[in-house]
């Protein structure tokens, strides 16, 4: 048959007589080049797709979302996502690819820089902040604060690469949070600052060491400066009580550095003693979702992950007060501290819900708003 | 189709090599335009007519040369040429130029004129290059027209160089249309080559692409981390150009033909003149032909010979890319061309060979940062930064020199002959011709299979060539 002809049309040549042999290594060199590809290839489109990575933390392209539009790329797009994305042990790859790169003393791995122990900090240079529209957001704010004369905190949280400077590698390129910090600051005339960079620095345990976000024991000391910034007056010891919610947590930072090489760690949350009810997209969610920790993104136990509009309504509540809440994921894990303290709070993330955050103020009776977010969250 | 994509490595590549090894050899050149169709209309479907139209029409002139050569008319040939020139530079200027010919007339007028927002087909460059190099040597009966529309298809269109070069003349491969030699040794040769280029491209070119990415996009950077950067990119486009330059040779290797080499360690020159014979050697060389030499080269006194290169030199940017930084990249070499023409290049003779090296060096790197920059603002931004605009070093400058100290000197030793010679010599010392042939079949094996994980593993691909 012409087709096996493959095999003959090399020529012997002096590897073959100097070998004495049959084997002609160059044209066995040839063979495997183009049939391991094919394998693979034949062995992608053979196995059943994987949905998701888990360890990266996104869904994959699969077999079945090829598109044969051949005009507008799409085929093209779709074909080379699924062999990448569907390549055999793409995690085990990807894993040992980021445990080489540790072992090496890499302080920088796919958008993520390691530092001392190990620990995962976001890479978050000067070009990656949109401080003109973190100004204009303040700004906003501010507006809102002054049209609707409703008493405004704002708590900005810094990322943990400006907390935790000293774990960081010496010199690692970040944000100038001090600069962005004031000019935010000369934003924001008629709101209450709460400003957390003292209350966060240097202290490993309020961050994750796999994730950006902090962690309970973070958010907890941000709540006693909360509750400073509301008049309160904080005594030793009243620190809530945290509990574990989960020994195997590994966050989205993990996921773009997954080597095994790296330890899970621990998840904590507050207990609420109180009973709340909550809403979120009309329908009732539960303020601690324990199916998130059957998930590779654990951080969702916290509400359930982000919601257009959440509301807690606290009908035991003394205050009675209404806190409308404008936030990033990093409120989702403080709000179970504040649960007990007002009758409600309507919690909205600007991200997912296009609303007038004013007008929502005022047609809730809102008696306070609050800003919690990373500094560098905008929108 | 790029070749450091999943699509290439794992299927496109050997299938072409499956079905044109298993196919008898009068079918291979069909295959072969059929394949690199296949190749070019992946990433732009509706430019393939482009292609075609190119190939057809200068098929064409070709034919037409011939036949007025035939009938007697040989004054009428000038005319065809004519027809080719603006044919062929017409399409390029029209699809390449357009942009930003009307935005150039509009920073200077206002806004006069809608921009015609026409994108630029991959490739055409290097394709129009090839058709005119083809019509300019039949008109000077250097060469006879291809009479095989399907053998002169396969010349302009084949994928081994149709996106990044090298440029290949037809007269230097004119013969290898219709008789290849093809063999293990060859084939496994071409392999080899293919697999350092892709490790090139992918482990190298990407790694520092990656440093210069982040660096450049900064301001207000010291100047050891903005030396840094230049460096970085510095060491990107070599190996990224090189290791696509390599890729090209290797595959035409597999498919039986020999192209010229593009790149020949191009850092380790001793003056820019000698760089530019040993970079981009194929452009080098028509610029050099198909320019200079007729527009008089050095033949017609000092001063015309500078009008010569500046003409030259200022194209040679323009060639590069649709922006005036390009055209000032070209300009700055055009003054240091000219400079060591008139007097530097001998005295850099007399001096010790570091000097040249360090001069050419910095030169270069200068150059990268005009070529690199998006616009002439950012480069005279980030040039001013080298020299210490804003401090010398501060941390950042620690981190980045810890973090790609070692990278940085594998890439500076491996972009010179030396490694490779010492390498060579090695592995050619060893016993047995089995045992050296099963070094190097194991060396370029781990590069190509750690590399095709890389390019399945990684999303960052940059692909520098379309702006050529």
């Amino acid at each position: 048959m012409k087709f096996f002809q493959f095999f003959n049309l090399f020529h012997y040549n002096d590897y073959h007589t100097k070998l004495k042999s049959k084997i002609n290594p160059p044209a066995v060199c040839a063979a495997l080049f183009i049939a391991i590809p094919l394998l693979l290839t034949a062995a992608i489109f053979v196995k059943p797709d994987l949905p998701v990575s888990v360890n990266e933390n996104r869904p994959l392209r699969t077999k079945s979302e090829i598109t044969f539009n051949f005009f507008d790329g799409g085929f093209q797009n779709d074909l080379e996502n699924v062999l990448s994305d569907q390549f055999p042990m793409r995690d085990r790859i990807k894993g040992a690819e980021a445990g080489m790169k540790l072992r090496l003393g890499s302080g920088s791995i796919g958008g993520a820089y390691v530092g001392s122990g190990g620990r995962l900090f976001q890479k978050l240079p000067e070009s990656s902040v949109d401080s003109a529209k973190c100004v204009s957001y303040a700004a906003r704010v501010n507006r809102i604060a002054e049209t609707t004369g409703i008493e405004t905190y704002v708590m900005y949280v810094p990322s943990a690469g400006i907390s935790l400077k000293g774990s960081m590698p010496f010199g690692a390129p970040m944000y100038d949070y001090d600069a962005l910090y004031h000019a935010l600051e000369g934003e924001l005339k008629s709101v209450h600052m709460i400003h957390l960079r003292k209350a966060l620095a240097e202290q490993p345990e309020y961050y994750y060491a796999t994730d950006h976000h902090w962690t309970a024991a973070g958010a907890a000391a941000a709540y006693l400066e909360w509750r400073m910034a509301h008049g309160e007056e904080i005594a030793g010891g009243d620190s809530p009580e945290l509990f574990t919610v989960s020994q195997s947590f590994r966050g989205t930072l993990w996921s773009r550095v997954p080597s095994e090489s790296i330890g899970y760690e621990k998840m904590q949350a507050p207990a609420v003693k109180t009973q709340v009810t909550v809403e979120a997209d009309g329908r009732e969610i539960s303020l601690y979702d324990r199916s998130a920790l059957a998930t590779k993104d654990k951080y969702n136990f916290f509400e359930g992950g982000n919601h257009g509009i959440l509301t807690v309504t606290n009908p035991s509540a003394e205050s009675g007060r209404t806190l409308l809440i404008l936030k990033d994921s990093f409120a989702n894990s403080f709000l179970p501290y504040i649960v007990g303290d007002y009758a409600k709070i309507i919690m909205v993330d600007e991200r997912y819900a296009f609303i007038d955050a004013g007008q929502l103020a005022v047609d809730s009776g809102a008696d306070e708003i609050a800003v919690i977010r990373e500094i560098i969250s905008v929108g | 189709m790029v070749f450091s994509s999943a699509v290439f490595l794992l299927l496109f590549l050997p299938t072409v090599l499956l079905v044109y090894y298993a196919v008898p050899e009068r079918v291979r050149n069909p295959v072969l335009v059929g394949f690199s169709l296949i190749f070019y209309g992946w990433g732009e479907p509706v430019y393939i007519l482009l292609m075609l139209f190119s190939t057809v029409f200068d098929y064409g002139n070709g034919l037409m040369l011939e036949w007025l050569d035939r009938r007697g008319k040989p004054e009428k040939r000038r005319w065809v040429l004519l027809l080719s020139l603006v044919g062929n530079l017409g399409m390029l200027g029209f699809f390449k130029y357009a942009d930003f010919l009307v935005s150039s007339v509009n920073a200077v007028a206002g806004q006069v004129f809608d921009l015609p927002g026409i994108a630029l087909p991959i490739g055409i460059s290097f394709y129009t290059f090839q058709t005119l190099s083809y019509t300019i040597d039949v008109y000077r009966r250097e060469i006879k027209a291809q009479h095989s529309i399907l053998d002169f298809g396969m010349y302009i269109c084949m994928f081994p160089q149709l996106i990044a070069g090298p440029i290949v003349k037809y007269r230097d491969i004119q013969g290898q249309l219709r008789h290849r030699q093809l063999d293990s040794g060859r084939v496994c040769a071409g392999i080899f080559r293919f697999a350092l280029g892709l490790g090139k491209k992918v482990l190298l070119a990407n790694t520092f692409g990656a440093v210069w990415d982040e660096i450049s996009a900064e301001q207000g950077n010291a100047a050891i981390t903005a030396m840094i950067g230049a460096a970085a990119y510095m060491l990107q486009i070599y190996f990224d150009f090189s290791g696509y330059s390599d890729m090209a040779i290797g595959i035409g290797k597999m498919l039986g033909f020999d192209f010229l080499e593009n790149f020949d360690y191009p850092y380790e020159s001793k003056s820019v003149t000698e760089f530019w014979r040993r970079w981009h050697i194929s452009l080098g060389s028509w610029f050099r032909e198909y320019l200079y030499i007729p527009l008089g080269g050095n033949r017609k006194g000092l001063l015309r010979q500078m009008l010569n290169l500046l003409i030259v030199w200022g194209l040679t940017g323009l060639w590069h890319g649709a922006g005036w930084h390009f055209v000032v990249w070209g300009l700055y070499f055009f003054v240091l061309l000219a400079a060591e023409k008139l007097f530097l290049l001998g005295k850099l003779k007399k001096a010790p060979a570091a000097i040249g090296h360090i001069y050419t060096l910095a030169a270069v790197l200068v150059s990268w940062v005009i070529f690199a920059c998006d616009d002439l603002g950012a480069a005279g931004r980030y040039l001013l930064s080298m020299l210490g605009a804003n401090g010398f070093a501060d941390a950042a400058s620690v981190y980045y020199l810890r973090e790609n100290l070692l990278i940085m000197a594998v890439g500076c030793l491996l972009s010179v002959s030396f490694v490779r010679r010492l390498v060579l010599r090695k592995i050619n010392s060893l016993s047995g011709q089995a045992m050296r042939f099963g070094i190097k079949a194991a060396v370029c094996g781990v590069i190509y299979i750690v590399s095709l994980l890389a390019v399945i593993g990684s999303s960052y691909n940059p692909f520098l060539y379309f702006r050529f």
